[in-house]
């Protein structure tokens, strides 16, 4: 198994009792708002806390209740892409990108040798920060600071910025809401094939069915903290157009297009 | 003219500014994180001297480290140790008058971070001292600017509190203030008249500085 949860949190109006595994695959968490989708996204990633369970990825640990187990997140190694992108707004987009390879790069300061240590040294982290720079068209941006940039350039560094450090999963949290309807289309797209092909457990979570099928591999419909349904892609997909199932709350239902 | 006023005074001001500057982000930033009751009472503690005549907080202290009191008895037998009448004693009273006033403005600026951004820290694996040195406090400079500036010129206006621990010993102990009035009780009224007119320069500059470092912040932000 990839990623491995079953955990439980109590939370104002309900309880959340997630439990679900997953292969290297694209599973969209699909849900009103307020169902417990970010809450469980920051419980694999460690920002909050499960009351109990259990959640395991590629077979380390993070999180066990009963063995007295909870990894800091920065011992998970789980990317997690904020529905805001939460860029530190004082740094350039380069330094947004270099700050979480093993420690900051300043730029223009390279040396050649590698550090000891293991840790990358200052000419390697500057070619992998070059590399993700070019693979997310990020080129000409290095300077700029995160609000001189568009919606669209700045969800593409905050992916630069996780995928750089080559997490174990991927979390994306209603990664599309802060854009214009019109970029989103092309962005969807050119998401979800870098999401694919990282060939890692991706978990996204949005309450947009479009999106949700237009993006996944698999769904997991969720409803007041709780799984109700879960599936590859089309059986959900027929499913939700078959039984016309209708999940509280503001979720569109006019299907793929 | 002796200069030295200006000087202690100056010394003064910087020390207990720099002292403040780390105990009101230190205090700020962990008292934030406390149960909500202890953080009530530990406020109501903290903005005290805000609030309370310098002369309290200047009798209080002589009350602790006073020869005439049991520590101060203590600490002039044990390390032969005396704090009064010392120009450097100013310096204790100037930071528990001026504390409030850094951890009032730090305390706001603090509310006012984005946690996500910490949050987002963590999961990129940044270390919390990376996070609060590199992220949370450039957020925050300009709050913590102000506090410190504000903190550094309150230091500079000091003169109840310090008045009575270090009391007014020419070249030893006198600050701007202090020779001010001491100067006006002995009549000498040109001379007192020069330090009023250079405490007022020394403060039309602070606040210029103060002027000056929100105009760039907001071309930052502009820009």
């Amino acid at each position: 198994m990839a990623l491995y949860v079953d955990i439980e949190k109590r939370l104002g109006t309900f309880d959340l009792k997630m439990k679900f595994e997953m292969q290297n695959e694209v599973l969209a968490l699909l849900g009103a708002s307020g169902s417990g989708k970010s809450m469980t996204l920051k419980c694999i990633a460690g920002i909050e806390r499960p009351d109990k369970g259990r959640i395991v990825l590629d077979d380390h640990v993070l999180f066990d209740s009963e063995q007295h187990i909870n990894l800091k997140p920065q011992k998970r190694s789980v990317g997690y892409l904020f529905q805001q992108y939460a860029l530190f707004p004082n740094m350039s987009v380069y330094q947004n990108i270099a700050c979480g390879i093993k420690g900051a790069v300043k730029r223009g300061t390279a040396d050649s040798g590698i550090a000891a240590g293991g840790t990358a040294g200052k000419s390697e982290k500057e070619k992998m920060v070059r590399d993700i720079i070019d693979m997310m068209h990020l080129n000409g941006l290095e300077d700029k600071k995160p609000r001189q940039i568009s919606g669209g350039e700045q969800q593409r560094v905050a992916l630069a910025r996780i995928l750089v450090n080559h997490p174990d999963a991927l979390l994306l949290d209603e990664p599309f809401s802060a854009l214009d309807a019109s970029l989103r289309k092309n962005l969807v797209r050119e998401t979800y094939k870098l999401m694919k092909d990282y060939g890692k457990s991706v978990i996204f979570v949005t309450h947009d069915q479009k999106e949700a099928f237009r993006l996944s591999e698999s769904v997991a419909l969720l409803d007041k903290g709780v799984i109700t349904r879960t599936g590859k892609r089309d059986e959900i997909f027929e499913l939700v157009m078959q039984e016309n199932v209708r999940i509280r709350g503001d979720i569109t239902d006019d299907g793929i297009d | 003219m002796d200069l030295f006023p200006l000087w202690n005074s100056i010394r003064i001001a910087l020390i207990s500014a720099i002292v403040v500057f780390f105990l009101g982000i230190f205090a700020s930033y962990y008292i934030a994180k406390l149960p909500r009751i202890i953080k009530g009472i530990l406020d109501v503690i903290l903005t005290l001297p805000l609030v309370l005549p310098p002369t309290v907080v200047g009798y209080m202290m002589l009350r602790l480290v006073g020869t005439r009191y049991p520590f101060g008895q203590f600490l002039r037998n044990a390390f032969n140790l005396v704090i009064p009448m010392k120009w450097w004693s100013a310096i204790l009273v100037t930071i528990i008058v001026i504390f409030p006033l850094m951890y009032r403005t730090t305390r706001a600026a603090f509310e006012s971070f984005d946690e996500t951004l910490g949050y987002a820290g963590k999961t990129l694996g940044l270390s919390n001292t990376y996070i609060f040195w590199r992220i949370r406090m450039p957020y925050c400079r300009q709050g913590i600017i102000a506090g410190t500036v504000l903190a550094f010129a309150r230091a500079l206006g000091e003169y109840g509190a310090t008045s009575m621990i270090a009391g007014y010993i020419k070249g030893k102990t006198a600050t701007i203030s202090t020779t001010v009035y001491a100067l006006w009780r002995d009549g000498l009224d040109a001379e007192a008249f020069k330090w009023v007119m250079i405490n007022i320069a020394i403060s039309a500059v602070v606040l210029l500085v103060v002027n000056f470092l929100e105009k760039k912040e907001k071309a930052r932000v502009r820009a």
